[in-house]
């Protein structure tokens, strides 16, 4: 069956269905489930239901009520998600809300990613504020802190970088503004290789643990090394 | 359920396996998330793990994985069955269950070649339950009709297979999850299987040929 293309500009109502492509210029309301190739909102889309999609582009706002599962989803301007989302890639450049758990291949970008349940990615690279309310479970972590406290519960994988950012370039004559003083708070690290910055964690765990400056850490146990900054806390250390 | 655990710690120190391998096994499914068992201690929360299980499970995992892709082991030890079909000959060659149950299959199936894994598995189950003495034969046929009836709707989802006894009259059921349960005296526990690990066991039989 050739599928149909659903295109929205200006204010309409939608039921949802099966299309190839879905456009939304404006204001969409959706009542159902969207199943489709493409999906790209500019503007202003409420999905009351579920969205399987092989591609989807948000350049402005969207609220998802359903499950998300798509192979790239580009968050350009602002998502909210209350369901469960798998996406293979998932690129960050604005502000993504997940209410449930997320199960990526590669997590990608900069600005704002909340996720209340887990998230699980074989690659997570973000610059900016990142909380997750459960576990990050990535083979590896790469974080760049900016603008203000990111919060995780829990880190686990096999290589974890927690910088403070000066990676991203962009980001510089924004960051002139305001003083640096982004950081992460954790209560559990888990890790093979472990380089913090600038990070309150509760317990950290590794192979082998760079404890650089600005850390705060209760207990570090490692086992082949532990290297720490001088401008960094550490109650307790052991090695296992 | 009383069973022993063991800390995250112990785990890595006794298995000698990394912290990013233990992650990645989870990520891939190959140890069940209900394995993780938070708990508050003193330095804040811990995970704990069953020991017996995730002790096998690892050497499982460390067994196979220079052979295997990590999906291939993940499909292996899911608790969601593959759409395995077998045919009457293979299920006989490969001594997965008794002859007497065997029997049943048969004239349940009649002319038809293909077995499911469901059907197979209500008969692995009850196989088991008689081979350990604990039920008759009458009760074996009540409890692998209830599961063949009832298990499609918990397909994929973790269950325990219970049988209760009172006054020699046997009651069976399925339970979503694991959960406690508390009877009545006099009620006798013949039987609680967790339905996975006979998934497992019957999955390593149909893939060892």
């Amino acid at each position: 069956m050739a599928a149909r293309n659903l295109t929205i500009n200006g204010s309409a109502f939608s039921a949802g269905g099966v299309f190839d492509h879905v456009s939304i210029r404006g204001e969409a309301t959706i009542h159902g489930d969207i199943e489709c190739d493409r999906c790209k909102v500019f503007g202003s889309a409420d999905v009351k239901g579920a969205v399987t999609a092989r591609t989807i582009r948000l350049f402005g706002e969207a609220d998802i009520n359903g499950l998300v599962r798509a192979e790239t989803m580009g968050v350009f301007g602002e998502a909210d998600i209350r369901g469960d989302a798998h996406v293979q890639h998932l690129q960050l450049r604005g502000k993504a809300e997940m209410k449930g758990n997320v199960e990526a291949t590669a997590i990608r970008g900069y600005g704002e990613l909340s996720v209340s349940g887990s998230c699980e990615a074989e690659t997570v690279s973000l610059a900016g504020v990142v909380h997750i309310g459960q576990t990050l479970n990535a083979e590896q972590v790469e974080l760049s802190l900016y603008f203000a406290t990111s919060t995780i519960k829990e880190i686990g994988g096999q290589t974890i970088h927690i910088r403070r950012g000066s990676k991203w370039k962009a980001f510089h004559w924004l960051t002139r503004f305001s003083p640096l003083t982004a950081t992460l708070t954790a209560e559990v690290i888990e890790g093979d290789e472990i380089y913090l910055e600038y990070t309150k964690a509760a317990v950290v765990r590794g192979e082998k643990v760079t404890i650089g400056p600005g850390c705060e850490i209760g207990l570090v146990e490692y086992r082949t090394a532990l290297v720490q900054d001088e401008k960094a806390v550490v109650n307790e250390k052991r090695q296992r | 359920m009383d069973q022993e655990l063991i800390s995250k710690k112990e785990l890595l120190e006794l298995t000698g396996i990394s912290y990013g391998q233990l992650y990645r096994w989870k990520r891939k499914k190959l140890i069940p998330e209900d394995w993780f068992i938070r708990k508050s201690t003193f330095t804040g929360q811990e995970t704990f793990f069953p020991k017996e299980k995730i002790l096998a499970r690892i050497e499982r995992i460390k067994e196979l994985k220079d052979e295997r892709s990590l999906d291939e082991l993940a499909a292996m030890f899911a608790p969601d069955p593959a759409a395995v079909v077998l045919t009457k000959e293979e299920v006989v060659k490969r001594h997965i269950v008794s002859d007497v149950v065997w029997q049943w299959l048969n004239e349940q199936l009649g002319d038809e070649e293909g077995v499911s894994f469901t059907q197979l598995l209500s008969l692995y189950i009850v196989d088991r339950l008689l081979r350990s003495g604990e039920i008759s034969v009458e009760e074996g046929k009540h409890i692998w009709k209830m599961f063949e009836h009832h298990y499609p709707a918990l397909q994929g989802k973790i269950c325990e297979l219970i049988v209760l006894r009172k006054i020699g009259v046997a009651v069976c059921f399925l339970l979503e999850g694991t959960a406690d349960l508390y009877v009545e005296e006099g009620v006798k526990l013949v039987a609680r299987l967790h339905v996975p690990t006979y998934i497992e066991e019957l999955k390593w039989h149909i893939s060892e040929g």
